[in-house]
């Protein structure tokens, strides 16, 4: 049987993340630099929405969404030695998401394009890379 | 800071493994190459700054609106389906 890790979260109670759930940010998330194990937590209520939980300061959870449910297309060019915190991949072992944000009194979500997570499942690395391109914004409106 | 003046070509050491070269000068602009080891992390700082805090707001995003916008889009998805 797979280990298991209990977090708490004060909006989403016990979490209970299978270790081979855990996802290593070598690098952390920019401006999280200390925080480096994280899970990906699904919750129906939340439909689209998923949450990228730190397993070492629970607290801290970011709204996730996949890039397709914002844009159409999204092929921000990243070049393999901008990831090169997660190890070798093949193109199928990567999986994308955006970090979701609402701001007090927007109207609606905004995604950060220009700051894509990038996982390598087969070796459970993350990091989330900066989009050299103006094509992409920080805080994308949708829905 | 350190202040130092260099030409086209030259370029600086930071500690042992990263080097700094003026690659090219065009008016008011510099182009800047950059050897650093793959665990160094370079940034343009503006942007860098940008997405710092939009992950700090990120984190601070009412999970009741993030709901109230899941239902919306739930019932979008199902009267598309219909």
């Amino acid at each position: 049987m797979a280990k298991k890790t209990k977090i708490n979260n004060s909006q989403f109670g016990t979490l209970t993340i299978e270790s081979d759930k855990i996802i290593t940010f070598p690098l952390g998330i920019l401006g999280f630099e200390e925080l480096k194990k994280y899970a990906i937590v699904v919750f129906e209520e939340y439909g689209p929405f998923q949450f990228l939980v730190s397993i070492e300061d629970p607290e801290t959870a970011f709204p996730i969404i996949s890039p397709l449910l914002v844009i159409e297309k999204y092929e921000p060019d990243i070049k393999k030695e901008d990831v090169a915190s997660i190890g070798d991949f093949s193109e199928k072992d990567l999986i994308m998401y955006v970090i979701v944000t609402i701001k007090k009194d927007s109207k609606g979500p905004t995604a950060n394009l220009k700051g894509p997570i990038i996982i390598n499942q087969k070796e459970k690395l993350a990091q989330q890379v900066i989009v050299d391109s103006d094509e992409y914004s920080t805080n994308q409106s949708f829905m | 800071m350190l202040v130092l003046t260099r030409k086209i070509g030259e370029s600086i050491n930071i500690g042992t493994n990263i080097k700094v070269t003026v690659v090219s000068i065009d008016g008011s602009q510099v182009r800047l190459g950059i050897d650093a080891p793959k665990d160094v992390i370079i940034h343009r700082e503006e942007v860098y700054k940008k997405i710092i805090e939009e992950n700090k707001a990120a984190i601070g995003t009412s999970k009741i609106d993030l709901k109230s916008i899941a239902d919306n889009w739930k019932k979008m998805k199902n009267s598309k389906k219909k």
